[in-house]
């Protein structure tokens, strides 16, 4: 692996010896889980997840590390791909897809966990786009707010406190016995 | 702010998945390798192209580079050996050239014209003969041919002796010993001949006379010097 990513490596970083196959390894889950906190379904998540990273491979060329990190570059490319995917998808929603998976596969994880994320999902599915997509990058990529806020465009406070309000509804929902 | 429940749906990926989606990547970014030969082709051209580049800019620039290579190009003796020749009458021999032949107006005690030779094929010259009948051997001969690309009238002569005159404001070189095909083929200094070659601006004329028969150096300026 570390082979295939020289030519990375030579693109983001010439001078720095960086370790491409912990790049990898490290980016894979956080675009996957990203995309696992917009959509209901694993496997659609995988395939986001696969077009947002050969997209980021292929177009390496285009990255310019002077304007961002790579990390926050993928993003914006995740970002991207996840409002193409809603503008093809625009009358689905989430959930109804999101209990067929959980029902599917309730069977391996315990009843109590699945029910956790199903309802966490459906609350998540009932708030605006922009508010979904601030929780996706910060519980899904775990991102930092400063990253956040160089993907999406918006400053780092308005994200911070977008965040804050968001967190603070989504908690008082969720402690509410449903 | 307790926000754990929020990180409820964060998982990792499949196995399956991040090797399948590994090994797609890793297949795009192994180059498809041109085969060694084309390779070398390529550096072979590029070297050839930057090769003639540099030629052409040397002949550009330079006018030594320039002669040189014209002289490369025109070894080439003057037309005389190998030409099948024909002989003719001087009459014949002017309708058939594209320029006035030059006759001299002077010849060596003696001398008399004889016959004109001029090739079969796309005549460009012509070779003078007077015989002296008292010398069978000791012709005077007279060759003159177009010089459309030659500048140098003694350019095939190769590293002989030479000696540079003026003739009626022509540049000219007597050659006291010119060199002669043997019966071997080889080529070795005649010591019994000698020879006159002038540079006009259309034309180089050669003379070649034999010192026994009273054609010297002297004899061979004058001769040239009256030819009109």
């Amino acid at each position: 692996m570390t082979i295939q990513f020289r030519s990375l490596q030579r693109t983001i970083s010439p001078a720095e010896n960086v370790d491409w196959q912990a790049v990898y390894a490290d980016l894979l889950p956080r675009v996957y889980n990203f995309f696992r906190y917009r959509v209901s379904d694993r496997s659609t998540a995988e395939d986001l997840t696969a077009t947002t990273l050969e997209k980021a491979w292929k177009g390496r060329g285009r990255y310019r590390r002077d304007r961002a990190s790579f990390s926050t570059w993928v993003f914006g490319i995740a970002r991207n791909v996840a409002l193409g995917y809603y503008r093809q998808h625009r009358n689905e929603i989430p959930l109804e897809t999101l209990n067929d998976q959980v029902s599917d596969s309730s069977v391996e994880a315990s009843l109590q966990q699945e029910s956790d994320r199903e309802r966490l999902f459906a609350l998540l599915s009932r708030l605006p786009t922009r508010e979904q997509e601030l929780l996706a990058l910060k519980y899904g990529a775990e991102l930092t707010n400063r990253e956040i806020a160089r993907v999406t465009g918006l400053s780092e406070s308005n994200v911070g406190t977008i965040l804050s309000r968001v967190v603070q509804r989504m908690r008082a929902n969720w402690e509410r016995k449903p | 702010m307790n926000d754990d429940f929020l990180a409820l749906l964060r998982e990792p990926p499949r196995r399956e998945f991040a090797s399948a989606l590994y090994e797609k990547i890793s297949r795009e970014e192994a180059p498809v390798k041109p085969p060694l030969f084309l390779l070398a082709a390529k550096r072979f051209a590029f070297g050839l192209a930057l090769f003639c580049l540099a030629m052409a800019i040397l002949l550009i620039l330079s006018p030594d580079a320039r002669a040189r290579v014209a002289a490369a190009l025109d070894m080439t003796p003057l037309d005389f050996g190998s030409q099948a020749l024909e002989s003719t009458t001087l009459h014949d021999a002017q309708s058939q050239l594209p320029f006035h032949i030059l006759e001299p107006a002077i010849l060596p005690p003696s001398y008399s014209f004889a016959y004109a030779l001029v090739p079969r094929h796309n005549p460009r010259s012509a070779t003078l003969v007077y015989t002296n009948p008292t010398r069978p051997t000791s012709d005077l001969t007279i060759w003159q041919g177009i010089s459309t690309d030659r500048t140098d009238c003694t350019k095939s002569l190769g590293q002989v002796l030479r000696e540079a005159v003026t003739i009626n404001d022509h540049p000219a070189f007597y050659i006291p010993r010119p060199e002669a095909e043997g019966p071997d083929g080889s080529k070795r200094p005649d010591d019994n001949a000698n020879m006159l070659i002038l540079e006009y601006s259309d034309r180089c004329v050669w003379l070649v006379g034999q010192r026994v028969a009273g054609v010297d150096r002297e004899a061979l300026i004058r001769i040239a010097a009256s030819m009109h």
